[in-house]
């Protein structure tokens, strides 16, 4: 282990550097842990819990150069059950799921997550405590306590890794401490450089699929300008519309809008589908730190469905659902 | 099973039951009929797709926020599709605006066939506040949803459970249980669809977005099926 710890820090290139500059505040810590998730060359096992289920998957990270400016080569793949796999060419992410039509996202514009913890008022809805250093996957790790300030949000205790930054192990907690979720590294290795078969994997041709089911995904916020005819009239303090799009429908040719909020670290989007099956149902979904709330709702002639799917509490997610409404309704003087 | 030559006669009844499920004007006893052959008869199920897809085609003229009207034409065009649909053996239909449809329906067959022959029900259906002076939303509509009602949650189950009936049920008084445990299932396969569909698309904008790194897409596993 010390061998790869040796190997690890002897390859890193810049970013490397740059992330194990000592980050002295738990602020720090956090972006630091964000710039190493993206900038840094890795591969690793990890484990996934959620509600009663615990996943194996594999991840193998790098950065390389494209007309000089550098882009994300991931790969994320589930190794029990269903194989399924999520490719990330720069902008580009491919989900493949066996036995489905591969689905295909592509960002139109990327907002760096620059000062995402340290500036804003990301501090108004958690509180970051720094906790004793602990190991994790045979590497040292900083903890981090994150506190939410108000019953909208869950909680979080981040391992990070004390060189890198990288976050090797998550614990989320709901508001009266019970764990709904974990992740945890078992093998990360920091190689410098992937191998060519790897390197070959991450940049191989991937299934195009139909048009339909490439996604335009924007992520500049936008939200205000939307030209959809709804809107989500409340949302918890602190969430920003982070990203939206509008896609064809899993169980309907109608077409779905989205808008993505985050609050830094939590994050829901919102769906609204019309409804043309005429079988219309509620729903309400709870696995672990994931929650989903369906409701249909009527306007006029007019049948919809709302959901709003994210890791935040049910009763956040329910109260979000509900406020979701016809944007002409309110806001007709805008247009 | 999808040879047909040896049961004419209960499959053209079946075929008429089908299309006066799918008009809404079955009576108990075809309804039944249709629902319990639904399941293994692929000659049906292939009839019930077309008809809903007809039906969809003619409902389709705009894609956001659409009308549900059952126009009084698509009873004449179910009526035409039946007629011939007997004797045809293959389906005709994937031509111009129907292939699409086609193309969607290969996709989600599996819960939208069951769910073109399920009545509508409509389970606890939300109104609006349409009133002009406007009370806030979340106030306006707690008398009809739930911010503070307990509701069902499958908590360690996989896959998305509907919030059963009783629940606002005025509008299921002509409904068997029977028929509504049937749309109710199929609503839950809709809704288990959507929530999966929906789930990728959360992971996917929440990689870009929530500073989480991979936990966006290990969480995926939630909403798989399987």
């Amino acid at each position: 282990m010390l061998l790869v710890l040796l190997a690890a820090l002897s390859g890193q290139t810049y970013a490397a550097d740059a992330a194990s500059e000592p980050a002295d505040t738990p602020e720090k810590w956090l972006e630091t842990m964000v710039q190493a998730t993206q900038n840094l060359t890795y591969r690793g096992h990890f484990v996934y819990q959620q509600g009663a289920n615990l996943e194996t998957l594999a991840v193998t990270h790098t950065l390389q150069t494209v007309n000089g400016k550098s882009e994300e080569l991931e790969s994320i793949a589930f190794l029990d059950g269903l194989p399924r796999e999520m490719v990330r060419q720069g902008s580009n992410i491919t989900f493949a799921s066996a036995g489905r039509e591969p689905a295909r996202f592509e960002h139109e514009s990327l907002v760096p997550m620059v000062g995402r913890f340290t500036a804003g008022n990301f501090d108004q809805h958690y509180k970051l405590k720094p906790a004793a250093l602990d190991r994790v996957a045979g590497r040292e790790a900083v903890q981090v306590l994150v506190v939410p300030t108000d019953r909208f949000r869950y909680g979080y205790q981040l391992w990070l890794d004390r060189r890198t930054g990288l976050l090797l192990k998550s614990v989320m907690v709901d508001n009266e401490g019970r764990i709904i979720e974990r992740m945890q590294f078992t093998s990360l290795e920091f190689p410098g450089v992937l191998s060519s078969e790897e390197l070959e994997r991450l940049k191989r041709k991937l299934p195009q699929s139909p048009d339909k089911n490439v996604v335009k995904l924007k992520s500049d916020s936008v939200p205000e300008k939307v030209e959809w005819n709804w809107e989500a009239s409340w949302v918890p303090e602190g969430f920003k519309a982070r990203g939206h799009s509008s896609r064809n429908s899993a169980v309907s040719n109608q077409k779905v809008d989205t808008l993505n909020f985050s609050d830094g670290l939590a994050s829901f989007s919102v769906f609204v589908e019309p409804d043309e099956t005429r079988v219309l149902s509620q729903a309400t979904e709870q696995i672990g730190s994931m929650a989903a709330v369906s409701k249909v709702f009527r306007n006029g002639e007019k049948y919809f469905h709302v959901t709003v799917l994210g890791e935040i509490p049910l009763g956040t997610a329910e109260r979000i659902a509900v406020s979701v409404r016809p944007r002409e309704q309110s806001q007709q003087a805008d247009k | 099973m999808s040879e047909k030559h040896s049961h004419n006669h209960a499959q053209e009844r079946l075929s008429e039951s089908l299309s006066a499920t799918m008009d809404g004007e079955a009576g108990e006893f075809e309804l039944r009929r249709v629902l319990d052959n639904i399941g293994s008869d692929e000659d049906l199920r292939d009839k019930a797709r077309r008809y809903q897809m007809m039906g969809d085609a003619l409902r389709h003229e705009t894609n956001e926020f659409m009308n549900i009207d059952l126009s009084a034409g698509i009873r004449d065009r179910l009526e035409n599709e039946a007629a011939h649909s007997v004797s045809e053996k293959t389906p005709g239909t994937s031509r111009g605006a129907l292939a699409t449809v086609e193309q969607w329906w290969s996709k989600a067959g599996r819960v939208a066939v069951a769910a073109s022959v399920a009545l509508a029900v409509l389970l606890g259906v939300q109104n609006y506040n349409t009133s002009p002076d406007s009370v806030p939303l979340v106030t306006g509509v707690t008398d009809q949803t739930t911010l503070l009602q307990p509701v069902q949650i499958a908590q360690n189950g996989y896959g998305a459970a509907g919030i059963k009936a009783g629940y606002n049920s005025r509008q299921h008084d002509s409904i068997t249980p029977e028929q509504l445990a049937q749309a109710q299932s199929v609503a839950d396969r809709a809704t288990k669809e959507r929530f999966r569909a929906y789930a990728l698309q959360h992971a996917e904008m929440s990689a870009m977005n929530s500073g989480q790194g991979i936990l966006p897409f290990a969480r995926l596993t939630t909403f798989e099926s399987q």
